[in-house]
């Protein structure tokens, strides 16, 4: 360590992180981060599962393109379908990972250190997947361009009445201040292992860290640039999981036409990205060995928003019935009336037992506590956030004013091949993200072992393996 | 540096340059011009690029031969509506005239002359086929034997040219064989009994006050379908009731007032009962018999009380009663029929008592007239297809020449004649398909489409419409008519005219004629009386009643869409879909809920069904509309279950049905009956009113009209379902055909569709039809949403669709309350030559976009460029969309909103008028006038 009077030796007393212009011994969980990068079988093993369905989903969508949309199942009236289901779940799921990861900045929570980083990452690769299906959806894909406010010839600016057009400036802005926001939080970390790296790593590290040297000054200004940007994400997720729901609730499509879809988008947003981060962060505790910092306190943890959350959405739902006969009006209640009880309610009731009943377990510590139940529940929990996307999306549109048009929808292969290639290429980037970058924050690890005491779990105490 | 410097000035240069380029890009376009851009039809000072022409012809799908205007463009028939200056269709067309268009340019018409090879008909050159013809009609003639003509009813020069030819080679000019399968031979045979007149009558409908169908099915049976759905709406309109008595609630039935399901068979004793009632109130029906005939009918007719007639027909004798009271009450009055679904198996005595309730409810002269026979040849007395088979099977026949005739397309029905064409050694077919009879011809000599030839149509005494070519031919086919007189040359044959046809012709017609598109006089009626021995054959007790426990009756339904019910060959006619059971492409049968119940059928199940003749198996469509001790099966699809039933009567004891425990492909369109309260077809008892509704607050600017603000009002009241709207505007916005596959999916492409909704008790069923298209509205919830403007408010109230701005996000058709925008699932290529059918002043649309109904934007803008040009000012109906144009009972009206004289905005100040979804505050250019029903007790 630095002698005292030094400007990096002030930093350390003050915020416990490590100088990074000096020569240190690397701390434990620069040992672990440096380990994490030798990867096993499983690793390889999922990267190779996540790419082939990324070229599965390529290739269906080529099809798609050469021949048309006829391909999928949608028809007159189900104009939307899975593809939509898909887009509206990735950006649900993204919705955690920002959120949770700035809340818990501002609550220096010590969950942060060791989360945060691959929420932020999930919450990134999640927009840029589900941003893409909107357009994977259009009539003209190569057109998508038509929608960002250009100058052009043809004198046209773009609708700003319709909810897609929103829509547009919502998720830039998003993916924007999100990719910002993971890129600052992990400029420290850049600039310290740049030194404990060789080869293409540290050529990269050093690229990315900025010249960042920890300096005082540099700290200081980190500091206060830092909480800017969480404070813009906080409401900047809010917004957008609403603007994301105003494109059906602005629509006067009865199921959709309904002023809690804002709310219920947040919610829901962040209850599917809290079981997408248990899903992710168990996989990295097992495959990159990372139990030391990614302690079983921390499921737990998660594992009590779940529930919290799994309470607000059953109570979203009850309201929506609720207001659906309230309001009084014929076309709607026949739409709800049919979502329970027609040909999708199979669909609609394991919605119902996947996200309000089953997270119910949650209560007990013991399954909190156990990893394996965590996982199946987040599982359960993500496969019932699809389908309730689903529900909503198809029974309103099929079952709409006009009894003459109602028809149902029924997703071909070559479509959920699509969506696959979905869960595919986010597998793939996020793979490939914690195989780059360090997956958890070493900088806010060795400041917050400074503050933890010692954790409770002996298999879990740094270098147990 | 200056040796280096060329002489080539920058301008030298420059111009070499382009000259070398442009002469380059030139050469290299020559390859691709073509050499002619414009067809020979006409002269071609005469053709200019982008006006259209207008040719006055007769329409040749039926036998009621609407006079029809050809619309053609660059030397192309590219559109076909009615003639308005002709007496039977005045301007419309129904579904299938709008569909002939489609059969011109078919890839499936007969292209080349094909003659019999062990392999099959094989392609040949004309003068060898002629060669090959000709020496068959030599053979039969030097070995002493028949030369017969077998044709659909020509009534004109081809007919009588038919018996001319045969005198001339030496024949019998009475060896001609018409063969109209839809031929109503039963009423013939019923006016010879009750007036000894061989002859079908004139059916008034639009005078009458009642009208009382049995069973004739008159807007689907060819009869003259878009004459009788004009009189239809007429009569109602000016107060009159229509009745309809049959077994299955049919378009006819559901465009009636009131439709009364008597026990199939039974249809008999309902006429003769009213006959009953006829004769005992009097009148000068009545007072017109001879004493002894009235005497000797009070002796017949007593049995029939309404009592009787009740517990046969299974009707209340209450509802019988009524409909003495308003069939009597109020001259004058018309039953029409025996139609086929009333047919069991004695039609003309049916025939014949409906004659006699004519008869005796005083109807004779005024709404039935026979008018006064025709004196031309093709009037005389010709040979029967029962007759045909007959000689050919004593080996009489040594040639038949078949003109646009397939009864072996009937499958079983004449298969005695199948038989008896073995025997003849030389069948020369002059058709337009490759049908089953012509794959048993020895020479198929392909005749030219109706719009490519000359030739004239009479479908009743007086009324001659004259059919010219509209364009060259498609193909290398040659006119029928020429044909045999070719052959007669060949043959040295003398008595025939020089030259083609189309002098034959034109020999009687004018100029002003063929403008006009024929020559209209309305032939005076005779004078009829009922014969002293009518109804002697009615038995007491029909055999056709008798029971067959457990049966069910097979009701053999006829179709707006398939004519003669051969298997359909144009795949128009097959992708507008039924307008009951909303069934595009395939066949159905209907099932009365409670039978489906008992059965465990629902509606897309398939289900086999058997009569003594056969089986057969189809999708259940689930109809409250058809007797619960009965089935309907629409006729393509019946021909297998008819036996030998040559005249394709529509009633069949003994039918069976069994679920095969599946689900069928149906391409179902509405998947739904009800509407579910509502209120998208709306209806008012008697001569009410809609409530009022208040106009509904908008958060929006208001769009501002300037000049107009085109409108729409669809009369419910008038509309029967028929589909011609739908047709029409198939070709005249080149709407692609998807097939039975994506139709099943729902991925039609219609911009109109009727929607269908069965209303009422089961026992009571209404059917309702909603034609369904884009509203147009004021406040369209489908303009805020699309984030590229591709679809916006135009300053004349359009809901406008710009198909390069469109990029496919489909939000549009989410936010359409009604359902009616179409997106581009695929591109739908043409099969060449249908190109040729695109109306050029209409985008064809490519994959990837939205599209609906424009209300035919090109006509409202060619029209209004023509009145700019003119100088003149647009005035109402000068603009006429293709589906308004070619509504058979003129339901729908189109015109300018902001002018309070316009016909639609007198429509929509009506109050039957309503818009759909009013409580969504759209506010619609398009107005539906709810329909009138009665209020009936049940």
């Amino acid at each position: 360590m630095s002698g005292a009077g030094q400007p990096l030796a002030v930093l350390v007393a003050k915020s416990g992180r490590t100088p990074t212009n000096l020569p240190a011994p690397p701390t434990a969980i620069e040992r672990d981060m440096l380990a994490s990068w030798k990867s096993g079988w499983l690793y390889w093993a999922g990267l190779i599962v996540a790419i082939a369905l990324t070229v599965l989903g390529g290739w269906s969508y080529s099809v798609m393109l050469r021949v048309g949309v006829g391909i999928t199942g949608l028809n007159s009236p189900v104009m939307w379908g899975s593809f939509i289901t898909t887009f509206v779940f990735f950006i649900g799921v993204s919705h955690s990972g920002t959120l949770v990861s700035a809340i818990l900045y501002f609550a220096r929570s010590p969950l942060r250190a060791s989360i945060g980083r691959s929420a932020e990452a999930m919450t990134v690769i999640a927009i840029m997947t589900g941003g893409l299906y909107p357009i994977i959806h259009l009539g003209h894909p190569w057109l998508f361009f038509w929608f960002l406010p250009m100058p052009n010839q043809r004198h046209l600016w773009l609708n700003f009445r319709s909810p897609l057009a929103w829509d547009v400036f919502a998720i830039t802005s998003y993916v924007t201040i999100s990719a910002l926001f993971l890129y600052m939080g992990m400029l420290p970390d850049l600039a310290l292992l740049a030194r404990r790296v060789a080869g293409w790593r540290r050529v990269l590290y050093r690229v990315l860290s900025l010249g960042f040297a920890g300096t005082e000054r540099e700290w200081s200004v980190y500091e206060r640039a830092y909480p800017i940007f969480a404070g813009i994400a906080i409401p900047l997720a809010v917004s957008v999981h609403s603007v994301v729901s105003w494109d059906f609730a602005m629509g006067i499509t009865p199921g959709w036409h309904s002023t809690i879809f804002a709310p219920y988008f947040v919610a829901g947003a962040i209850f599917s990205g809290i079981a997408m981060a248990i899903i992710l962060l168990a996989g990295m505790r097992k495959g990159f060995k990372l139990q030391a910092h990614i302690r079983k306190e921390h499921f737990s943890m998660l594992g009590r928003l779940l529930v919290a959350m799994s309470l607000v959405m059953t109570m979203v739902y009850a309201t929506e019935f609720f207001m659906a006969f309230y309001r009084g009006g014929a076309t709607e209640r026949d739409i709800f009336v049919w979502r329970i009880s027609g040909p999708y309610a199979p669909i609609f009731w394991g919605v119902v037992l996947c996200n309000s009943i089953i997270p119910l377990l949650c209560f007990s510590p013991r399954v909190r506590h156990n990893l394996a139940a965590m996982v199946t529940i987040a599982v359960i929990v993500t496969v019932g956030m699809w389908f309730e996307r689903f529900i909503f999306v198809v029974t309103s549109l099929a079952h709409s004013f006009n009894p003459a048009a109602w028809r149902g929808y029924r997703p071909t292969w070559m479509e959920l091949f699509i969506c696959l290639g979905g869960f595919g290429w986010f597998s793939t980037l996020f793979l490939l993200f914690v195989k780059i970058f360090p997956s958890v924050s070493v900088a806010e690890t060795v400041q917050g072992q400074m503050e933890v005491a010692a954790p409770d779990d002996p298999e879990e105490a740094p270098h147990a393996g | 540096m200056d040796e280096t410097k060329s002489n080539l000035s920058r301008r030298t240069f420059l111009g070499t340059v382009l000259t070398g380029s442009a002469a380059a890009s030139l050469a290299g376009c020559s390859k691709k011009v073509p050499r002619y851009l414009v067809p020979d039809t006409i002269p071609s000072d005469d053709t200019v690029p982008g006006i259209s022409r207008f040719y006055r012809t007769v329409c040749r799908e039926c036998s009621a031969a609407c006079g029809m205007t050809a619309r053609v463009r660059e030397g192309r028939a590219i559109k076909l509506e009615g003639n308005p200056k002709h007496p039977i269709g005045q301007g419309a067309l129904c579904l299938r005239g709008q569909a002939a268009i489609e059969e011109l340019y078919s890839p499936d018409r007969l292209g080349q002359p094909l003659v019999a090879s062990p392999a099959g008909p094989a392609a040949t050159s004309w003068d060898k086929a002629m060669e090959a013809f000709a020496t068959g009609l030599r053979a039969a003639a030097g070995a002493h034997r028949q030369i017969v003509v077998l044709t659909r009813p020509e009534r004109g020069a081809l007919g009588s040219l038919f018996r001319n030819w045969l005198s001339a080679l030496g024949q019998d000019g009475r060896q001609v064989v018409t063969f109209d399968a839809m031929e109503s031979v039963w009423i013939r045979e019923g006016a010879r009994r009750a007036f000894g007149l061989d002859q079908h009558p004139v059916w008034d409908i639009a005078r009458a006050k009642t009208l009382l169908s049995i069973g004739d099915d008159f807007l689907e049976d060819w009869g003259s379908p878009v004459e009788y759905a004009r009189s239809l709406a007429e009569m109602r309109a000016g107060g009159g009731r229509c009745v309809y008595v049959g077994p299955r609630l049919s378009l006819t039935a559901a465009a009636a007032d009131e439709w009364i399901s008597a026990k199939p068979g039974s249809e008999g004793e309902l006429v003769l009962g009213l006959a009953r009632a006829a004769l005992e109130r009097g009148g000068p029906g009545v007072d017109a018999l001879p004493s002894a005939l009235r005497e000797r009918l009070h002796g017949v007719l007593g049995p029939y009380t309404f009592a009787r007639v009740a517990a046969r027909t299974q009707v209340p004798e209450a509802q019988i009663k009524r409909l003495a009271g308003s069939f009597l009450g109020g001259r004058p009055s018309l039953c029409v029929g025996p139609g086929r679904a009333a047919l069991g198996s004695d039609a003309a005595t049916l025939a014949e008592a409906v004659f006699v309730l004519n008869a005796l409810a005083g109807n004779l002269d005024g709404t039935v007239r026979f008018p006064t026979p025709s004196d031309e040849p093709w009037a005389a007395p010709s040979m029967t297809l029962d007759e045909l088979a007959t000689r050919a099977a004593a080996g009489e026949v040594g040639a038949l020449v078949v003109h646009h005739a397939n009864p072996l397309g009937h499958g079983p029905v004449f298969s005695r004649l199948r038989e008896a064409l073995g025997h003849i050694p030389m069948v020369a077919v002059l058709g337009n398909r490759l049908d089953e009879t012509a794959q048993r011809a020895h020479v198929v000599l392909p005749d030219h489409h109706f719009l490519e030839a000359w030739g004239d149509a009479t479908p009743r005494a007086g009324i001659r419409g004259l059919q010219q070519p509209v364009m060259t031919p498609v193909r290398s086919t040659r006119a029928a008519g020429t044909v045999l007189l070719d052959v007669a040359r060949t043959l040295e044959a003398t008595g025939l005219p020089d030259g083609a046809f189309d002098a034959v012709v034109l020999h009687s017609a004018t100029t002003e004629d063929i403008e006009r598109g024929g020559v209209f006089v309305e032939a005076s009626p005779r004078a009829v009386a009922l014969e002293a021995t009518v109804l002697s054959r009615v038995e007491a007790e029909p055999s056709s009643t008798k029971d067959h426990p457990g049966a069910l009756s097979l009701v053999v339904a006829p179709s707006v869409r398939y004519l003669d019910g051969l298997v359909p060959r144009g795949e128009l006619l097959q992708e507008v879909p039924d307008p009951l059971t909303t069934i595009a492409w395939g066949g159905w049968v209907e099932v009365h809920p409670a039978t489906a119940a008992r059965l465990r059928v629902s509606t897309g199940d398939l289900v086999r069904v058997t009569t003594a003749a056969g089986q057969t198996e189809l999708p259940a469509f689930v109809y409250a509309g058809v007797r619960e001790d009965a089935l309907a099966v629409p006729v393509p699809y019946a021909t297998g279950l008819m036996g030998a039933n040559v005249e394709l009567r529509g009633q069949l004891a003994g039918a069976r049905l069994e679920s095969m425990g599946r689900k069928s492909s149906a391409a179902l369109t509405v998947m739904n009956t009800s509407q579910h309260g509502r209120d998208l077809a709306q209806e008012v008892v008697g001569a009410a009113a809609l409530p009022a509704r208040p106009e509904l607050p908008s958060m929006y600017d208001e769009h501002v009209h300037p000049v107009h603000r085109w409108g729409m009002a669809i009369d419910l009241d008038a509309c029967t379902g028929c589909g011609a709207c739908v047709a029409a505007c198939y070709v005249e916005n080149n709407l692609p055909i998807v097939g039975a596959e994506e139709v099943a999916r729902g991925r039609d492409m219609g911009w109109i569709h009727i929607q269908r909704f069965v209303e009422g008790p089961t026992s009571n069923p209404r059917a309702l039809f909603l034609p369904s298209m884009c509203q147009h509205c004021t406040n369209a919830p489908c303009e805020t949403v699309c984030p590229t403007y591709a679809t916006y408010h135009s300053s004349e109230g359009l809901n406008t669709q710009i198909y390069s701005r469109c990029v496919g996000t489909r939000y549009c058709e989410n936010n359409c309350p009604y359902g009616v925008r179409r997106f581009n699932w695929f591109d739908w290529p043409r099969k060449e030559p249908l190109n040729l059918a695109l109306n050029p002043d209409v985008t064809v649309r490519e994959r990837g976009v939205v599209e609906k109904c424009t209300l035919c934007i090109q006509r409202i803008r060619g029209t209004k460029e023509q009145a700019r040009i003119d100088g003149r000012v647009l005035k109402d109906g000068d603009i006429t969309p293709a589906c308004a144009q070619t509504c058979p009972s003129q339901a729908i009206v189109f015109g300018d909103l902001k002018d309070p004289a316009s016909r639609v905005s007198r429509a929509a100040s009506s109050g039957r008028s309503y818009r759909l979804l009013e409580e969504l505050n759209t506010r619609p250019g398009l107005v539906y006038l709810a329909r009138r029903r009665e209020d009936v007790p049940t």
